[in-house]
């Protein structure tokens, strides 16, 4: 993603870094851990309801499938259960789910020896509307469900 | 229509304007064009509203000629819209003339016609197109002639009918052409007004206004035009037109039309052509004359119209003599007579004001010509006592017969002046330009014996109701729905609008497969409005949405189908308001609206017998929906609502475009598309070699066919539940950039439209990002998987993903549950937290093995 972020401390890793320093790096991880992948994992810019992850690069085991890291992420980021996101490879790709760690770093890895994703949270909106029925004004919801105290204030 | 020869073909009359391009574009047309040819008032009205194309030698249907022409003459149709009739001009194959219209004339002589034109259009004032067509039809007329000179045949294959001539065989008798009527669409579509919001119940008869024209090319009947403006007794006739007064009697019921007393209405009108003979006042305004009837009924449900046209001629007691038969001017006059008859008559015109004169006197020497009007006849033939000459404007083009306007000026001749002149001589005035000259050389003159009939009072026998099609008597009907309907002027309208892309742009694009795809609308929100609109747009006639919501205030400005209205009261329902709304937008379209809810895993339904028969009852609603559509939008406006007809529709192997919002970025995507059921799922698709075995093998960007594709729910592991709960205000709305919606909405409907056209429809291999450059698979571009858009850069991605085996939505462990559970499934994951789905695929035990994997994080500065 481009810069979006004025604090140097948000700015994206490839800014942090010079790209020597970063080839450097990798040089010195593929050397010591050849079964690991360099991956970075980075927010979304504007991502507002996705919590920040406290680190970017990781480490991960070659045979790690997609389902598996995208797990290991969520638990992360310790999302609600029915919070959906999705990890963007490369700025524009969605890998398979089954894909392994290895093969996404053979077809996705950055000129520096990275992997880069972006998680984004799941866009779900259709209507300009409250997601959650105030008296039955939206999908799904019935009647005979009781509103929370939070609906019973978006009412007002 | 005789082979051979040159005929103007008219569309049919159920032919809107604006369906040409399909309907002249069909075989059936073109091989029937011939029985479209004219008889009688199928002929169009006045020149300026008919627009005149193109013939075609002898060329057959799917000939590309053919096609270029008329493609180019729809395409002048469509640029002048004012024309109200398209004409085809037609040679026939077989013998000459071989070859005439626009495609006859070199390109020298095409360059001559457009330069006249646009001189004779800045000097008349009129359009250039009418010009144009002046020119062209003359030209045509000219080269026919010219053909059948050559030949020694007569200029009109068509004989004329002739009114009854009994008598004296020893002279020839007199013969006239009647007249054609030629009722525009305008004037029917003026009735129609006239009498909805007029006459309504009164059948009293209206006094209307036609008019004849004496510079036809050859082969056109005679006419007697009536046009939108006949209601308009103030409204000017056009320029060089003689007008006829008329009586109109409009009947309630087609039985009073069939039981008209004909033969009354005839006579009425005969005895007042006939006082105004005998009083004087038809020397005084010779109109008078030109008197004629129109009986009609008009069936405005179904825009039928019957009529029965009437131009009274009075009889004279015995027929007329001729002295000296009809010939052509130019072998009478000189062409200095002929210039001075043309200045003479001219001189008169502009003396009283008047572009035409109907009847005037004429006075000639070998040097001069002097014009004047009945009304001077003593002083203008003082001293003359053997022959008098006077003038007709001539409707007719036959080189043989008068037309019929002469019948009741020879009646008022022999009334007024039998007893000072024996014969009278005639000159049919006729008075054309072709090519850029004026030319009256045709007019025809001849000599008649005046019958003596001074002093009879009673009014004569007289004639004058026209024949119908058949050639019987008897009324014609016309049908104009095509042209009237305004429902169907629109579909029409529409339909050509989409052809046009057609035409060049798009040739092979296949708008049937789009026109006819019915779409099913899972949401009327912001982004149903914007799909219902682009559907729209590209012609899509059945929508149908499903909604539970209200129209509240905050609505309208977002969603294009509601109104401010619409909000009061507590709302009307979206899904019924928005497909009334579209019916409004365009009749034509199917479109209906269920107030209904989609039930949604983690909303339970289990808290009565009622709810859980409702959400039965939903569910079977929403299943016979889907089976009923083409393509199902999803545009809700949650994750967990997209659920339920997720899994119907792929079980149902139906096509699912997927449409969601978030702030500033959205997902636009078609669902993957499984297999067809039959058999087992490894045979099918021959074209899409390769089965799960090579899933991991390739590349990602190889090709990727549509059964392999995922569903929205095969990005993320986890099944969707309810998400509204504790969640705050601003999280639990659609809060997203206005313009987002509609972007999506059109991607999506777009999308669609580029998956219709390819071969494989649902099961075509997607295209990505990279892909932007090669050659596109159909001839609308790529035919991605996925667009992301992300508005704060300005950027969409069309990324490809793979269905996902352990997806909680479209994974063969869901889907084979609910095909065998049905209702009972489903109610258990309505019922139940998210980890039933995530159980059932194998998320849970996924979930727990994956977090022993041994993932190393580092910050920055951290390395190995």
């Amino acid at each position: 993603m481009p810069p979006l972020q004025k604090n140097p401390s948000l700015r994206p890793f490839k800014q942090r870094k010079s790209l020597a320093t970063r080839q450097e790096e990798v040089a010195g991880i593929r050397a010591k851990f050849p079964n690991k992948i360099p991956v970075i994992v980075e927010r979304y810019p504007r991502e507002k309801l996705l919590p920040l992850l406290d680190k970017t690069k990781f480490l991960v085991p070659q045979e790690l499938t997609m389902t598996q890291f995208l797990s290991i992420i969520r638990s992360r980021m310790v999302l609600r259960a029915t919070e959906a996101f999705y990890l963007l490879v490369d700025n524009k790709s969605l890998v398979s789910m089954s894909m392994t760690m290895a093969e996404i770093y053979r077809d996705y890895k950055d000129k520096d020896g990275f992997v880069y994703m972006t998680y984004a949270s799941q866009e779900m909106f259709g209507c300009l509307e409250l997601a959650v029925p105030s008296s039955g004004s939206s999908h799904g919801n019935r009647p005979e469900i009781p509103f929370t105290p939070c609906q019973e204030k978006l009412v007002l | 229509m005789s082979h051979g020869s040159l005929g103007l073909c008219r569309l049919p009359q159920n032919c809107p304007q604006h369906s040409w391009a399909e309907l002249i574009s069909s075989p059936p047309f073109l091989e029937a064009a011939p029985a479209f040819l004219p008889q009688g008032p199928c002929l169009p009205a006045g020149l300026p509203r008919v627009l005149t194309v193109f013939a075609f030698p002898g060329a057959g249907p799917s000939s590309p000629r053919l096609q270029a022409e008329l493609t180019r003459g729809v395409a002048a149709a469509v640029a002048f819209p004012r024309f109200s009739v398209l004409q085809l001009l037609r040679t026939d194959a077989a013998p000459p003339p071989k070859t005439c219209g626009w495609s006859t004339f070199g390109a020298e002589r095409r360059e001559e016609y457009i330069r006249s034109a646009r001189r004779f259009a800045r000097l008349s004032g009129q359009a250039f197109a009418d010009c144009l067509l002046i020119f062209l039809q003359n030209g045509i007329a000219e080269l026919r002639r010219r053909k059948c000179d050559k030949h020694g045949t007569s200029s009109s294959s068509r004989q004329p009918r002739m009114a009854a001539a009994t008598g004296d065989p020893g002279l020839s008798k007199l013969q006239f052409a009647p007249f054609s009527s030629a009722l525009d669409v305008g004037f029917w579509h003026e009735l129609t007004q006239k009498k909805l919001n007029e006459y309504r119940l009164d059948e009293a008869p209206k006094d209307i206004k036609g008019y004849y024209y004496n510079g036809d090319s050859a082969g056109l009947p005679a006419r007697l035009t009536l046009e939108f403006s006949a209601f308009d007794m103030s409204a000017p006739t056009p320029a060089r037109c003689c007008p006829a007064l008329g009586t109109l009697y409009n009947t309630n019921t087609l039985e009073s039309f069939k039981t008209a007393d004909k033969k009354l209405l005839l006579e009425q009108t005969a005895n007042k052509i006939w006082e105004s003979i005998k009083s004087g006042a038809a020397l005084e305004d010779p109109v008078l004359l030109n008197k004629f009837l129109l009986l009609t009924f008009a069936d405005l449900k179904k825009y039928h119209f019957y009529y029965w046209f009437c131009y009274p001629a009075l009889c004279l007691p015995e027929s007329i003599p001729l002295i000296q038969g009809p010939v052509s001017l130019d072998q009478r006059f000189s062409p200095k007579q002929i210039e001075a008859l043309k200045r003479a008559y001219d001189d008169l015109c502009q003396r009283e004001g008047v572009t035409a004169l109907p009847y005037f006197l004429i006075k000639y020497d070998e040097n001069t010509v002097q014009v004047s009007l009945l009304k001077h006849y003593s002083d203008f033939f003082q001293g003359q006592r053997t022959k008098m000459t006077v003038g007709v404007y001539d409707p007719c083009n036959l080189a043989q017969y008068p037309g019929w306007p002469l019948r009741n000026l020879l009646v008022l001749a022999a009334h007024r002046w039998s007893s000072s002149f024996r014969s009278v001589e005639v000159l049919c005035f006729r008075d054309r330009t072709m090519q850029g000259l004026r030319d009256v050389a045709h007019s025809i003159i001849f000599e008649v014996k005046l019958p003596e009939m001074a002093f009879s009072p009673d009014c004569p026998k007289a004639v004058g109701w026209e024949k119908n099609q058949k050639g019987g008597m008897g009324p014609r009907m016309v049908n104009v729905s095509g042209c009237m309907d305004p429902k169907r002027l629109a579909e029409s309208s529409v339909d050509l609008n989409l052809k046009l892309m057609c035409w060049r742009l798009a040739p092979t694009l296949d708008l049937d497969k789009v026109v006819s795809a019915k779409c099913l609308l899972l949401g009327a929100g912001t982004l149903g409005c914007n799909v219902a609109r682009t559907l729209m747009g590209w012609g899509v006639r059945h929508i149908t949405f499903v909604d539970n919501a209200k129209i509240s205030y905050s609505n309208p400005v977002r969603q294009p189908l509601y109104e401010f209205e619409d909000c009061l009261g507590s709302g009307k329902p979206k899904a019924l308001a928005a497909a009334d709304r579209l019916q409004k937008i365009f009749p034509g379209v199917n479109a209906r609206g269920y107030n209904m809810s989609i039930p949604m895993p983690g909303h339970p339904v289990d808290f009565s017998s009622v709810t859980l028969e409702q959400a039965r009852s939903d569910v079977e609603q929403l299943e016979q929906l889907v089976g009923s559509h083409d393509v199902v939008f999803l545009l809700m406006d949650t994750r967990e609502s997209r659920w339920l007809p997720t899994v119907i529709a792929a079980s149902k192997r139906k096509l699912v475009i997927n449409a969601a919002l978030g702030f500033d970025t959205f997902v636009v995507m078609r669902h993957g598309l499984k297999r067809p059921k039959q058999q087992g799922a490894g045979d099918l698709c021959p074209s899409h070699p390769g089965g799960p075995a090579d899933l991991l093998g390739s590349s990602l960007f190889a090709n990727i066919p549509g059964y392999k594709l995922g569903c929205y729910f095969c990005n993320d592991v986890v099944a969707p539940g309810d998400s509204t709960r504790d969640r705050t205000l601003d999280q639990q709305c659609t809060v997203s950039r206005p313009g987002l919606a509609m972007l999506a909405g059109a991607l999506a409907v777009e999308l669609m439209v580029s998956v219709l056209q390819h071969p494989e429809g649902g099961y075509a291999i997607a295209s990505s990002s990279d892909d932007r450059m090669n050659e596109p698979p159909t001839s609308l571009g790529l035919v991605p998987h996925q667009i992301r858009g992300f508005l704060s850069r300005f950027d969409n991605v069309l990324p490809v993903s793979l269905a996902f085996d352990k997806c909680t939505a479209c994974s063969s462990k869901v889907l084979d549950q609910y095909e065998q559970e049905g209702f009972g499934f489903l109610a258990k994951v309505f019922n139940s937290s998210h980890s039933f789905l995530e159980d059932l695929t194998g998320l849970t035990l996924l979930h727990q093995e994956t977090q022993a994997a041994e993932i190393w994080d580092m910050s920055d500065e951290e390395t190995v």
